[in-house]
Protein backbone atom coordinates (compact mmCIF):
# COMPACT_ATOMS: atom_id res chain seq x y z
CA UNK A 1 0.00 0.00 0.00
CA UNK A 2 3.03 2.36 0.69
CA UNK A 3 4.38 1.42 -2.26
CA UNK A 4 1.76 2.28 -4.63
CA UNK A 5 1.11 5.69 -2.39
CA UNK A 6 4.91 6.21 -3.43
CA UNK A 7 4.60 5.42 -7.01
CA UNK A 8 1.61 8.09 -7.06
CA UNK A 9 3.55 10.91 -5.55
CA UNK A 10 6.72 10.38 -7.58
CA UNK A 11 4.56 10.21 -11.03
CA UNK A 12 2.52 12.95 -9.70
CA UNK A 13 5.73 14.99 -9.14
CA UNK A 14 7.46 13.80 -12.60
CA UNK A 15 4.22 14.91 -14.17
CA UNK A 16 4.15 18.40 -12.70
CA UNK A 17 7.67 18.90 -13.91
CA UNK A 18 6.99 17.83 -17.36
CA UNK A 19 4.38 20.43 -17.66
CA UNK A 20 6.45 23.01 -15.97
CA UNK A 21 9.67 22.18 -18.53
CA UNK A 22 6.75 22.56 -20.95
CA UNK A 23 6.54 26.43 -20.63
CA UNK A 24 9.09 29.18 -21.73
CA UNK A 25 8.57 30.87 -18.61
CA UNK A 26 9.11 28.00 -15.86
CA UNK A 27 11.51 25.77 -17.99
CA UNK A 28 14.65 28.30 -16.99
CA UNK A 29 13.61 27.62 -13.60
CA UNK A 30 13.56 24.38 -13.24
CA UNK A 31 16.25 23.04 -15.60
CA UNK A 32 18.50 26.60 -15.93
CA UNK A 33 18.29 26.69 -19.75
CA UNK A 34 14.94 27.24 -22.20
CA UNK A 35 14.39 23.68 -24.44
CA UNK A 36 13.36 24.35 -27.83
CA UNK A 37 9.82 24.66 -28.92
CA UNK A 38 9.01 20.69 -30.34
CA UNK A 39 11.17 19.64 -26.72
CA UNK A 40 8.98 21.80 -24.48
CA UNK A 41 5.93 20.75 -26.26
CA UNK A 42 7.02 16.86 -25.54
CA UNK A 43 7.62 17.31 -22.14
CA UNK A 44 4.12 19.22 -21.85
CA UNK A 45 2.48 15.84 -23.45
CA UNK A 46 4.94 13.65 -21.26
CA UNK A 47 3.73 15.15 -18.05
CA UNK A 48 -0.10 14.85 -18.81
CA UNK A 49 0.90 11.81 -19.84
CA UNK A 50 2.36 10.62 -16.27
CA UNK A 51 -0.39 12.46 -14.47
CA UNK A 52 -3.01 10.34 -16.11
CA UNK A 53 -0.96 7.05 -15.45
CA UNK A 54 -0.56 8.11 -11.18
CA UNK A 55 -4.44 8.52 -11.06
CA UNK A 56 -4.70 5.43 -13.15
CA UNK A 57 -2.70 3.51 -10.87
CA UNK A 58 -4.28 5.39 -7.81
CA UNK A 59 -8.23 4.44 -9.08
CA UNK A 60 -6.59 0.52 -9.50
CA UNK A 61 -4.61 -0.13 -6.43
CA UNK A 62 -6.47 1.85 -3.50
CA UNK A 63 -9.83 0.31 -2.26
CA UNK A 64 -11.66 1.63 -4.60
CA UNK A 65 -11.77 3.92 -7.69
CA UNK A 66 -13.26 6.65 -5.38
CA UNK A 67 -10.66 6.36 -2.87
CA UNK A 68 -8.28 6.35 -5.33
CA UNK A 69 -9.42 9.64 -6.88
CA UNK A 70 -9.09 11.12 -3.69
CA UNK A 71 -5.73 10.30 -2.77
CA UNK A 72 -4.78 11.24 -6.30
CA UNK A 73 -5.86 14.82 -5.58
CA UNK A 74 -4.22 14.64 -2.39
CA UNK A 75 -0.76 13.60 -3.42
CA UNK A 76 -1.44 16.17 -6.01
CA UNK A 77 -2.18 19.06 -3.72
CA UNK A 78 0.96 18.31 -1.57
CA UNK A 79 3.31 17.81 -4.93
CA UNK A 80 2.41 21.04 -6.33
CA UNK A 81 3.10 23.28 -2.79
CA UNK A 82 6.25 21.52 -2.85
CA UNK A 83 7.18 22.10 -6.18
CA UNK A 84 6.20 25.78 -5.09
CA UNK A 85 8.60 25.48 -2.12
CA UNK A 86 11.59 23.85 -3.84
CA UNK A 87 12.12 25.36 -6.98
CA UNK A 88 13.10 28.50 -5.75
CA UNK A 89 15.77 26.45 -3.64
CA UNK A 90 17.23 24.74 -6.37
CA UNK A 91 21.07 25.28 -7.15
CA UNK A 92 21.18 27.49 -10.45
CA UNK A 93 18.11 30.20 -8.12
CA UNK A 94 20.83 30.84 -6.06
CA UNK A 95 22.13 33.57 -8.08
CA UNK A 96 18.96 35.50 -8.65
CA UNK A 97 17.51 35.15 -5.21
CA UNK A 98 20.58 36.62 -3.73
CA UNK A 99 20.47 39.72 -5.93
CA UNK A 100 17.62 42.42 -4.00
CA UNK A 101 14.30 42.38 -5.49
CA UNK A 102 13.55 45.94 -4.93
CA UNK A 103 16.11 48.93 -4.62
CA UNK A 104 16.13 49.82 -0.94
CA UNK A 105 13.65 52.24 0.05
CA UNK A 106 15.42 54.04 2.92
CA UNK A 107 14.72 53.96 6.71
CA UNK A 108 10.46 52.69 5.75
CA UNK A 109 11.70 49.68 4.27
CA UNK A 110 13.28 48.68 7.25
CA UNK A 111 9.91 47.80 8.86
CA UNK A 112 10.13 44.83 6.60
CA UNK A 113 12.91 42.98 7.24
CA UNK A 114 11.97 42.66 11.34
CA UNK A 115 11.92 39.19 12.41
CA UNK A 116 8.68 36.89 12.79
CA UNK A 117 7.77 36.78 16.58
CA UNK A 118 8.39 34.03 18.19
CA UNK A 119 5.41 32.74 19.55
CA UNK A 120 3.74 32.77 15.75
CA UNK A 121 6.97 30.70 14.24
CA UNK A 122 6.21 28.16 17.02
CA UNK A 123 2.19 28.08 16.32
CA UNK A 124 3.13 27.60 12.81
CA UNK A 125 5.99 24.68 13.03
CA UNK A 126 3.34 22.79 15.33
CA UNK A 127 0.48 23.17 13.06
CA UNK A 128 2.94 21.68 10.73
CA UNK A 129 4.21 19.13 12.27
CA UNK A 130 0.65 18.46 13.60
CA UNK A 131 -0.47 18.09 9.94
CA UNK A 132 2.53 15.54 9.10
CA UNK A 133 1.86 13.01 12.34
CA UNK A 134 -1.40 13.04 11.44
CA UNK A 135 -1.09 11.96 7.86
CA UNK A 136 1.67 9.38 8.63
CA UNK A 137 -0.83 8.27 11.46
CA UNK A 138 -4.10 7.57 9.11
CA UNK A 139 -0.80 6.61 6.36
CA UNK A 140 -0.01 3.23 8.60
CA UNK A 141 -3.85 2.25 9.41
CA UNK A 142 -4.62 2.20 5.61
CA UNK A 143 -6.19 -1.46 5.68
CA UNK A 144 -4.77 -3.52 2.60
CA UNK A 145 -7.25 -4.25 -0.17
CA UNK A 146 -9.90 -7.45 1.51
CA UNK A 147 -8.86 -9.99 -1.06
CA UNK A 148 -4.54 -8.97 -0.75
CA UNK A 149 -4.92 -10.00 3.15
CA UNK A 150 -3.64 -12.83 4.28
CA UNK A 151 -6.99 -14.63 5.68
CA UNK A 152 -8.86 -14.89 2.57
CA UNK A 153 -10.13 -18.15 1.45
CA UNK A 154 -9.09 -19.16 -1.86
CA UNK A 155 -11.42 -22.46 -3.22
CA UNK A 156 -13.23 -23.91 -6.00
CA UNK A 157 -16.87 -24.49 -6.28
CA UNK A 158 -18.01 -26.78 -9.28
CA UNK A 159 -15.67 -25.92 -11.80
CA UNK A 160 -15.22 -22.01 -11.11
CA UNK A 161 -12.01 -20.85 -8.56
CA UNK A 162 -12.45 -17.71 -6.70
CA UNK A 163 -11.20 -15.73 -3.64
CA UNK A 164 -13.12 -14.56 -0.75
CA UNK A 165 -12.80 -12.09 2.12
CA UNK A 166 -14.97 -10.13 4.69
CA UNK A 167 -14.87 -6.82 3.68
CA UNK A 168 -13.29 -5.83 6.87
CA UNK A 169 -11.89 -7.32 9.97
CA UNK A 170 -14.15 -5.79 12.12
CA UNK A 171 -17.45 -7.37 14.74
CA UNK A 172 -20.34 -6.54 12.55
CA UNK A 173 -22.33 -2.98 12.18
CA UNK A 174 -25.44 -3.08 13.91
CA UNK A 175 -28.00 -1.45 11.64
CA UNK A 176 -31.75 -0.33 11.80
CA UNK A 177 -34.01 -2.85 14.38
CA UNK A 178 -30.63 -3.64 16.23
CA UNK A 179 -29.43 -6.49 13.23
CA UNK A 180 -26.21 -7.33 12.79
CA UNK A 181 -25.04 -7.36 9.32
CA UNK A 182 -21.46 -8.03 7.83
CA UNK A 183 -19.80 -7.43 4.29
CA UNK A 184 -17.56 -9.94 2.44
CA UNK A 185 -16.16 -9.61 -1.05
CA UNK A 186 -15.70 -12.40 -3.28
CA UNK A 187 -13.45 -12.59 -7.19
CA UNK A 188 -14.06 -15.33 -9.64
CA UNK A 189 -11.22 -16.14 -11.84
CA UNK A 190 -11.20 -14.36 -15.09
CA UNK A 191 -12.20 -17.34 -17.45
CA UNK A 192 -15.06 -18.70 -14.34
CA UNK A 193 -15.94 -14.92 -13.84
CA UNK A 194 -18.16 -14.88 -17.56
CA UNK A 195 -19.59 -18.11 -16.83
CA UNK A 196 -20.97 -17.30 -13.53
CA UNK A 197 -25.15 -15.80 -13.73
CA UNK A 198 -25.17 -15.04 -9.96
CA UNK A 199 -23.60 -15.61 -6.69
CA UNK A 200 -25.24 -15.79 -3.50
CA UNK A 201 -24.52 -15.36 0.51
CA UNK A 202 -25.84 -16.49 3.69
CA UNK A 203 -25.33 -18.00 6.98
CA UNK A 204 -27.00 -21.05 7.43
CA UNK A 205 -27.60 -23.57 4.71
CA UNK A 206 -30.20 -22.27 2.39
CA UNK A 207 -33.16 -24.75 2.88
CA UNK A 208 -33.99 -23.73 -1.19
CA UNK A 209 -32.55 -22.03 -4.27
CA UNK A 210 -34.94 -18.98 -3.84
CA UNK A 211 -33.84 -18.61 -0.25
CA UNK A 212 -30.08 -18.69 -0.61
CA UNK A 213 -29.57 -14.99 0.67
CA UNK A 214 -28.17 -11.75 -0.78
CA UNK A 215 -26.80 -11.76 -4.20
CA UNK A 216 -23.34 -10.24 -5.04
CA UNK A 217 -23.01 -6.99 -6.50
CA UNK A 218 -20.93 -4.95 -8.45
CA UNK A 219 -19.85 -4.83 -12.46
CA UNK A 220 -15.80 -5.29 -11.65
CA UNK A 221 -14.55 -8.26 -10.93
CA UNK A 222 -14.51 -7.46 -7.36
CA UNK A 223 -18.30 -8.80 -6.24
CA UNK A 224 -19.46 -7.17 -2.90
CA UNK A 225 -22.39 -8.40 -0.46
CA UNK A 226 -23.52 -7.23 2.83
CA UNK A 227 -25.76 -9.80 4.44
CA UNK A 228 -27.92 -9.74 8.02
CA UNK A 229 -26.15 -12.18 10.47
CA UNK A 230 -28.79 -14.44 12.17
CA UNK A 231 -29.37 -13.47 16.15
CA UNK A 232 -27.75 -16.80 17.38
CA UNK A 233 -24.81 -16.86 15.81
CA UNK A 234 -22.11 -19.51 17.03
CA UNK A 235 -18.75 -20.45 15.56
CA UNK A 236 -20.28 -23.66 14.60
CA UNK A 237 -22.82 -21.45 11.93
CA UNK A 238 -21.88 -21.75 8.40
CA UNK A 239 -21.58 -19.22 6.15
CA UNK A 240 -22.80 -20.56 2.46
CA UNK A 241 -21.95 -19.51 -0.98
CA UNK A 242 -24.26 -20.46 -3.74
CA UNK A 243 -23.08 -20.22 -7.22
CA UNK A 244 -25.44 -20.31 -10.26
CA UNK A 245 -23.72 -20.36 -13.83
CA UNK A 246 -25.22 -19.24 -16.82
CA UNK A 247 -26.01 -23.16 -17.66
CA UNK A 248 -28.35 -22.95 -15.07
CA UNK A 249 -25.81 -25.10 -13.24
CA UNK A 250 -25.84 -24.38 -8.83
CA UNK A 251 -22.69 -25.14 -6.70
CA UNK A 252 -22.21 -24.85 -3.13
CA UNK A 253 -19.51 -24.03 -0.83
CA UNK A 254 -19.45 -23.49 2.97
CA UNK A 255 -16.92 -22.64 5.94
CA UNK A 256 -17.36 -22.21 9.90
CA UNK A 257 -17.84 -18.86 10.62
CA UNK A 258 -14.99 -18.96 13.05
CA UNK A 259 -13.00 -19.73 9.61
CA UNK A 260 -14.29 -16.38 7.61
CA UNK A 261 -15.15 -14.04 10.64
CA UNK A 262 -13.28 -14.68 13.43
CA UNK A 263 -14.21 -10.77 15.41
CA UNK A 264 -17.92 -11.36 14.81
CA UNK A 265 -18.23 -14.82 16.52
CA UNK A 266 -16.25 -13.01 19.31
CA UNK A 267 -18.81 -10.39 19.26
CA UNK A 268 -21.44 -12.54 19.22
CA UNK A 269 -20.40 -14.42 22.18
CA UNK A 270 -19.60 -11.28 23.66
CA UNK A 271 -23.42 -10.47 23.29
CA UNK A 272 -24.16 -13.69 25.04
CA UNK A 273 -22.65 -13.27 27.59
CA UNK A 274 -24.18 -9.33 28.69
CA UNK A 275 -27.71 -11.08 27.65
CA UNK B 1 -1.38 23.29 -28.91
CA UNK B 2 -4.77 24.87 -28.18
CA UNK B 3 -7.39 22.33 -29.18
CA UNK B 4 -5.02 19.27 -27.83
CA UNK B 5 -4.90 21.03 -24.40
CA UNK B 6 -9.27 21.50 -24.19
CA UNK B 7 -9.30 17.45 -25.55
CA UNK B 8 -7.20 16.65 -22.57
CA UNK B 9 -9.18 18.89 -20.25
CA UNK B 10 -12.14 16.85 -21.42
CA UNK B 11 -10.55 14.00 -20.93
CA UNK B 12 -9.16 14.36 -17.06
CA UNK B 13 -13.07 15.98 -16.56
CA UNK B 14 -14.63 12.65 -17.93
CA UNK B 15 -12.01 10.54 -15.68
CA UNK B 16 -13.07 12.15 -12.70
CA UNK B 17 -16.91 11.40 -13.35
CA UNK B 18 -16.66 8.38 -14.36
CA UNK B 19 -14.79 6.87 -11.37
CA UNK B 20 -17.09 8.61 -8.99
CA UNK B 21 -20.19 6.69 -11.04
CA UNK B 22 -19.21 3.20 -9.38
CA UNK B 23 -22.30 1.63 -7.35
CA UNK B 24 -22.40 1.83 -3.91
CA UNK B 25 -24.00 -0.65 -1.56
CA UNK B 26 -27.15 -1.13 -2.07
CA UNK B 27 -29.81 -0.89 0.83
CA UNK B 28 -30.36 -4.21 2.04
CA UNK B 29 -33.44 -5.46 3.39
CA UNK B 30 -33.11 -6.59 7.37
CA UNK B 31 -36.22 -8.56 9.32
CA UNK B 32 -36.60 -9.06 12.60
CA UNK B 33 -38.93 -11.49 14.33
CA UNK B 34 -40.18 -11.82 18.11
CA UNK B 35 -42.61 -14.37 19.74
CA UNK B 36 -45.51 -11.70 21.25
CA UNK B 37 -46.83 -15.13 22.98
CA UNK B 38 -46.57 -18.99 22.84
CA UNK B 39 -48.45 -18.63 19.42
CA UNK B 40 -48.07 -15.81 17.94
CA UNK B 41 -44.84 -14.14 15.60
CA UNK B 42 -44.68 -10.87 14.66
CA UNK B 43 -41.88 -9.73 12.34
CA UNK B 44 -41.06 -6.27 11.03
CA UNK B 45 -38.96 -5.36 8.20
CA UNK B 46 -37.37 -2.44 6.74
CA UNK B 47 -33.94 -1.89 5.32
CA UNK B 48 -30.33 -1.39 6.70
CA UNK B 49 -30.01 2.30 6.54
CA UNK B 50 -32.99 2.44 8.66
CA UNK B 51 -36.12 2.73 6.25
CA UNK B 52 -39.22 1.47 6.31
CA UNK B 53 -40.88 -1.00 4.31
CA UNK B 54 -44.48 -1.33 4.15
CA UNK B 55 -46.17 -3.42 1.83
CA UNK B 56 -42.99 -5.75 1.57
CA UNK B 57 -43.55 -9.73 0.68
CA UNK B 58 -43.18 -11.96 3.70
CA UNK B 59 -43.32 -15.42 3.17
CA UNK B 60 -43.57 -17.92 6.50
CA UNK B 61 -42.16 -20.99 4.75
CA UNK B 62 -42.39 -24.88 6.37
CA UNK B 63 -38.99 -27.12 5.88
CA UNK B 64 -41.00 -29.05 4.05
CA UNK B 65 -40.97 -26.46 1.68
CA UNK B 66 -44.87 -25.54 1.96
CA UNK B 67 -45.45 -22.03 1.80
CA UNK B 68 -47.78 -21.80 5.59
CA UNK B 69 -48.27 -18.19 5.38
CA UNK B 70 -47.53 -15.11 3.02
CA UNK B 71 -49.04 -11.73 3.80
CA UNK B 72 -47.49 -7.77 3.35
CA UNK B 73 -45.60 -5.72 5.80
CA UNK B 74 -48.24 -2.68 6.98
CA UNK B 75 -47.62 0.81 7.18
CA UNK B 76 -45.81 0.52 10.21
CA UNK B 77 -43.34 -2.88 8.72
CA UNK B 78 -44.99 -4.93 10.53
CA UNK B 79 -46.50 -8.31 10.00
CA UNK B 80 -48.11 -10.73 12.84
CA UNK B 81 -49.02 -14.24 11.95
CA UNK B 82 -49.87 -17.64 13.66
CA UNK B 83 -46.47 -19.46 14.64
CA UNK B 84 -46.29 -22.47 12.56
CA UNK B 85 -46.38 -26.04 14.59
CA UNK B 86 -43.42 -27.35 12.89
CA UNK B 87 -39.85 -25.84 11.41
CA UNK B 88 -39.91 -23.03 9.61
CA UNK B 89 -38.55 -19.95 8.47
CA UNK B 90 -39.70 -16.01 7.70
CA UNK B 91 -38.75 -14.67 4.17
CA UNK B 92 -38.01 -10.97 3.17
CA UNK B 93 -38.44 -11.32 -0.37
CA UNK B 94 -37.64 -7.86 -2.36
CA UNK B 95 -37.02 -9.03 -5.57
CA UNK B 96 -34.06 -12.27 -6.96
CA UNK B 97 -30.96 -11.48 -4.51
CA UNK B 98 -32.32 -9.37 -2.10
CA UNK B 99 -33.99 -10.92 1.08
CA UNK B 100 -33.47 -11.38 4.45
CA UNK B 101 -33.83 -14.76 6.47
CA UNK B 102 -35.24 -15.25 9.96
CA UNK B 103 -35.17 -19.28 10.92
CA UNK B 104 -37.71 -20.22 13.51
CA UNK B 105 -34.83 -21.16 16.09
CA UNK B 106 -33.97 -17.29 15.99
CA UNK B 107 -37.25 -16.01 17.03
CA UNK B 108 -37.65 -15.82 21.17
CA UNK B 109 -39.29 -13.46 23.30
CA UNK B 110 -38.06 -9.73 23.43
CA UNK B 111 -34.72 -9.29 25.15
CA UNK B 112 -34.94 -7.43 28.61
CA UNK B 113 -32.60 -4.48 25.96
CA UNK B 114 -35.75 -4.96 23.48
CA UNK B 115 -37.67 -2.09 24.77
CA UNK B 116 -39.80 -1.21 21.26
CA UNK B 117 -43.34 -0.79 21.37
CA UNK B 118 -44.27 -3.25 18.14
CA UNK B 119 -42.21 -6.63 20.17
CA UNK B 120 -44.19 -5.77 23.34
CA UNK B 121 -48.12 -4.37 22.63
CA UNK B 122 -50.73 -6.93 21.55
CA UNK B 123 -52.13 -3.42 19.35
Amino acid sequence: MIGAHLAILSLNLLGFAGLAIGTERYAPQLVGFKPAKPERKASWIMGWLLLALALALATQRMETAVVGIVVWLGWLSLTGVSLVFLMPELPWQKAARSAPRRAPRGKAASNDNAPVRKPRRWIGLSLLAATAVVSIASLLRTETMPLSREDTIEGTVGPWSFTLAEIDRDPPEVMHLDVPLKAYRIRFCETCDLEILRAYLKVNKPRALRASGMAFGGNSWDRDVEIQLPANLTAESELWLTVVGKDGSVHRASWPMSEVSPATVRWFEQQEKTR
Amino acid sequence: MKPLRYTLRCALAGALLGGIAVPAFAHEPVLKCVLLDADTVRCRGGYAEGEAAPGGTIEVIAYSGQTVFSGKLDKGSILTFQRPATGYYVLFNEGPGSQAIVEHDEIGPPRANDRARWMRSRR
